[in-house]
């Protein structure tokens, strides 16, 4: 577990170091995706002078909503940056260097890219709950479990749908789409889905497991939803991880030609 | 074959392996595509066709063939990123498949045309990094990597971002990368594609070096008869997925590498004409009288040698080093004028190869 950590926290240093090669380009990205976000929020600030609550949710909640996605996306693009990209990986038989090395090849691929915007979104995430968020220490602290264990979900959730491209060949729309659903249905707040929307919200597109449940803790925390949580997320880590190894079986390589970035 | 034995020098073995791969099959046009969609129709593609061979350790095998023929798919289930359809295979006596991440431990690669390093950053990153991915005790690293910057001169480039090296220095890290680890067995899937005449020799005394050195078995694929001719004493062929040939490297150079091409350019005025009885004179035509730059090989009647093209002073000679020296070869040459610039080239591998099936082997 430790040298899982450290391995996952070496490359993170490493891409970083890497982006950190354009200084100007990497500074724009985390500055533009702050904007952004900001953005976003400025718009249901608008929402809200207009409206005391949406659903039952005050801006407030809308806030650790944002910053719940914020975080968990963020997160899970700048340290597992392949992810997106995994698809693509395996269609186009670039697995091999990962396959030649003692470690555990998703995990390596996972975490051998780094989409540096993703740390702007984890900073507006955590800006905006010091700021706006509920006070305590308390709170902060769920939040940051909650993220954690949505990044895992969202990251899972892109494994499952990359790993097709081992059974079907062409897997980035898939991928892309789920990744694209998952963000839209987060940015808004749960209850204006109801009805088979909302089932699907917590199972096809894991936006209840990456956003919703994460905001709901920090809005009011209860134990056997913070272990729903948690178990889901584990259950995705393990289903991911399983259809990645069997989809490895069926891997096919290929002769591109290819550098490290 | 996969005999329990004590002391098992047999650094590879290689037992009936095969690898199908099933590939769609679609006619051109959008209407094809269509039918395609609906029922799709395969066909199943033997890259390797049940290759069994057996390299000990510490020796040096060259394992070449033309594109397509099946080495990149031996070695990639050899090192155990595919999976075979049939057959087995060990390497170090662990079976690469299903051991691949143990075995990864005992086992270098360098892919020519795929960098493990990182591209923005100096190499001096990509060995700690490396270091992190192999476990290596820090001492145990330190050491080896300063062994590895002073045998490969890499000092000066430690620093500069990989971006910034030519492919020759490149190469050089990316050799060292994947001795970092002490491995046993090194598979080098053409490590001097696109390398200058330098950058080529210094990569493979380096590997003849850590062959010698440390014992490394080496497994190399090229299309450069020199790589084969200066790292490898065993060469094996595989053309169509089966092993066409399998023999020692002075074999083969006896046999087949006894051809070389020699294109000379003799300077116009000087000694035109010298010695030249019946032999070739500057600006000959062909005997068809027409100065088309090909030639039957009438006027330079020296046993061994074709003339496969000449004008104006230019000549391409194939010679049989079996039959003339290139020595001879030279001697006669400078008889009719001043050699400016000549350059000996070995024939392509696939002309060699191609030699092989003429001949039935």
């Amino acid at each position: 577990m430790t040298g899982g950590l450290s391995f996952v926290w070496e490359h993170f240093k490493f891409n970083l170091a890497s982006a950190m090669e354009y200084r100007a380009g990497f500074i724009s990205q985390v500055v533009f995706m702050v904007l952004n976000d900001m953005f976003l929020l400025f718009f249901w600030w608008i929402v809200f002078g207009r409206v005391s609550n949406v659903g039952g949710w005050t801006f407030q909640d809308v806030v650790v909503l944002q910053a719940s996605m914020a975080v968990s996306y963020g997160l899970s693009v700048s340290v597992f940056g392949n992810t997106p990209r995994l698809p693509v990986l395996i269609a186009e038989g670039q697995l091999d260097y990962y396959m030649l090395l003692p470690r555990d090849p998703l995990l390596h691929v996972l975490v051998s890219r780094s989409d540096i915007s993703g740390i702007g979104d984890v900073a507006f995430g955590v800006g905006v709950m010091v700021l706006f968020g509920p006070d305590g220490l308390g709170p902060l602290v769920v939040f940051s479990m909650s993220a954690a264990a949505g990044a895992a979900v969202f990251t899972s959730f892109g494994v499952i749908a990359g790993s097709l491209a081992f059974f079907i060949g062409h897997a980035q729309t898939i991928s892309q789409q789920l990744a694209g659903a998952t963000i839209t249905f987060g940015g808004y707040p749960e209850p204006l889905f109801r009805g088979i929307v909302r089932v699907a919200l917590y199972s096809l597109i894991p936006a209840g497991f990456v956003v919703y449940l994460p905001a709901r803790l920090v809005r009011s925390f209860d134990l056997g939803t913070f272990a729903v949580l948690m178990a889901f997320a584990a259950f995705a880590m393990a289903v991911a991880y399983w259809m990645f190894r069997r989809g490895l079986s069926r891997y096919e390589s290929g002769s591109l030609v290819g550098t490290r970035v | 074959m996969f005999s329990e034995e004590v002391n098992d020098v047999r650094a590879i073995v290689a037992d009936g392996l095969a690898k199908v791969f099933k590939v769609s099959q679609k006619a051109a046009g959008l209407a094809a595509g269509f039918r395609s969609l609906m029922s799709p129709q395969y066909s199943e593609v033997r890259a390797v066709k049940a290759v069994s061979f057996e390299v000990e350790e510490g020796e040096t095998l060259a394992f070449i063939g033309p594109n397509g023929a099946g080495k990149s798919t031996t070695i990639k289930m050899l090192t155990g990123i595919l999976y075979p359809t049939v057959g087995q295979a060990s390497v170090l006596g662990m079976t690469p498949w299903r051991d691949r991440q143990t075995l990864a431990h005992r086992i270098g690669c360098v892919f020519g045309q795929r960098s493990q390093l990182w591209y923005h950053l100096p190499p001096r990153d990509t060995f700690e990094l490396l270091a992190h991915v192999y476990d290596l005790p820090r001492d145990q690293f330190r050491r080896r990597l300063g062994m590895l910057v002073d045998r490969f001169e890499l000092e000066p480039l430690m620093s500069t971002a990989v971006r910034k090296l030519s492919l020759g220095q490149r190469m050089r890290c990316e050799i060292a990368a994947s001795l970092l680890h002490s491995p046993r067995v090194l598979f080098l899937d053409e490590p001097t594609v696109g390398l200058d005449v330098v950058a080529r020799r210094s990569i493979r005394e380096l590997i003849t070096e850590m062959n010698r050195e440390e014992g490394v078995t080496v497994f190399l694929t090229s299309h450069d008869v020199g790589d084969i001719e200066q790292v490898c004493s065993r060469v094996m062929v595989i053309n169509h997925g089966t092993v066409a040939l399998d023999t020692s490297v002075a074999a083969l150079r006896r046999d087949y590498m006894k051809m070389k091409v020699v294109r000379v350019r003799l300077d116009l005025g000087v000694g035109a004409g010298a010695g030249g009885d019946g032999g070739l004179r500057y600006g000959d035509e062909d005997d068809d009288g027409n100065d088309d730059g090909c030639v039957d090989g009438a006027g330079l009647d020296i046993p061994g040698v074709q003339v496969l093209k000449h004008k104006r002073g230019n000549f391409k000679l194939q010679v049989n080093t079996a039959t003339t020296s290139i020595d001879d070869v030279l001697a006669r040459l400078m008889q009719i004028g001043r050699i400016a610039d000549i350059t000996i080239a070995d024939p392509p591998l696939e002309q060699i190869i191609a030699e092989m099936y003429a001949e039935g082997r």
